[in-house]
């Protein structure tokens, strides 16, 4: 009988370790952690990160979440040097 | 049988209150940073918000200046590559100094940045610059737009969106709502 009752729990649970741990299949917080640190950047002569080279060290105090890179993704064509499809420009009206 | 029910409710609970999501419900956010309120703007619903953190003059050698707390947006549903994040920079205080500004953080962002649009309007009284274009980051084209707000005589509120094209057209309203939500909060 318990265990019937709980099924519903252990069901929420399971949704819920899948959507976090799947998340579309991409981590957002990759480039927060890059976009945030290239502002740090502007702001600071930061050293490099211990873990990555070519990662800015956070400021003094601050212990951010190791980010992860992004999923695997198959390579396509690069374009040209100078060439980008036209979009139009972002007016924010 | 009520046994069970109670500790099926006992769990949820601490399920909610340990879930380390917070969703924003048509709240108003205020930006504050080294005990200032600076802006207050808007958080659209069903997107999490991260408050980021800032550090304290105490804790930097020599007088530095404090890297600006940075907080961010990120709605909560689909597969995109995006970040919006707002900003009072620590480095600038007026409009005039916004081209340096950006001459020095779209490298740090984006390569091959290239402005598309530039415009001066007011945003809820204040003066305000909008420069959006477009640019790359690991091999993807990307969109940004930046509005930049004079909110007090000697700060400027920054509002940024970087991300893939679809994802600024999906998301266009939130954005722009974040954009027009930001108000200065007043001398206390």
């Amino acid at each position: 009988m318990i265990r019937f009752a709980l099924l519903p729990l252990i069901l929420v649970l399971s949704a819920c370790d899948g959507v976090w741990v799947g998340y579309g299949g991409y981590d957002p917080y990759y480039y927060d952690y890059g976009f945030r640190h290239g502002i740090y950047d502007v702001h600071h002569d930061i050293d490099v990160d211990i873990n990555r080279p070519d990662r800015p060290r956070p400021p003094p105090g601050a212990k951010p979440e190791r980010p992860r890179p992004p999923a695997a993704r198959p390579e396509r064509p690069r374009p040209l040097p100078g060439h980008r499809p036209s979009r139009p420009p972002r007016r924010m009206r | 049988m009520l046994d069970c029910v109670k500790h099926c409710l006992v769990a949820l609970a601490v399920l909610a209150v340990t879930g380390g999501i917070v969703q924003a419900k048509d709240v108003s956010v205020t930006y504050e940073t080294q005990g200032r309120a600076i802006f207050t703007f808007a958080a659209p619903d069903n997107w999490q918000v991260l408050t980021g953190f800032e550090v304290l003059p105490s804790d930097l050698q020599g007088g530095e200046t404090p890297a600006p707390r940075i907080v961010s947006l990120f709605p909560l549903e689909g597969d995109r590559v995006m970040w919006s994040g707002l900003w009072s920079p620590t480095t600038i205080g007026r409009l005039d100094e916004l081209e340096d500004y950006l001459a020095l953080l779209a490298p740090q962002l984006l390569s091959d940045v290239r402005v598309t649009f530039r415009d001066e309007r007011l945003i809820n009284g204040r003066e305000s610059r909008i420069v959006s274009g477009t640019g790359t980051k690991d091999g993807r084209d990307l969109d940004f737009a930046l509005v930049a707000i004079q909110v007090r005589s000697d700060r400027v509120a920054m509002a940024a969106f970087i991300g893939q094209p679809e994802i600024y057209d999906r998301y266009e309203g939130e954005l722009i709502g974040i954009m027009n939500s930001i108000r200065a909060v007043e001398s206390q």
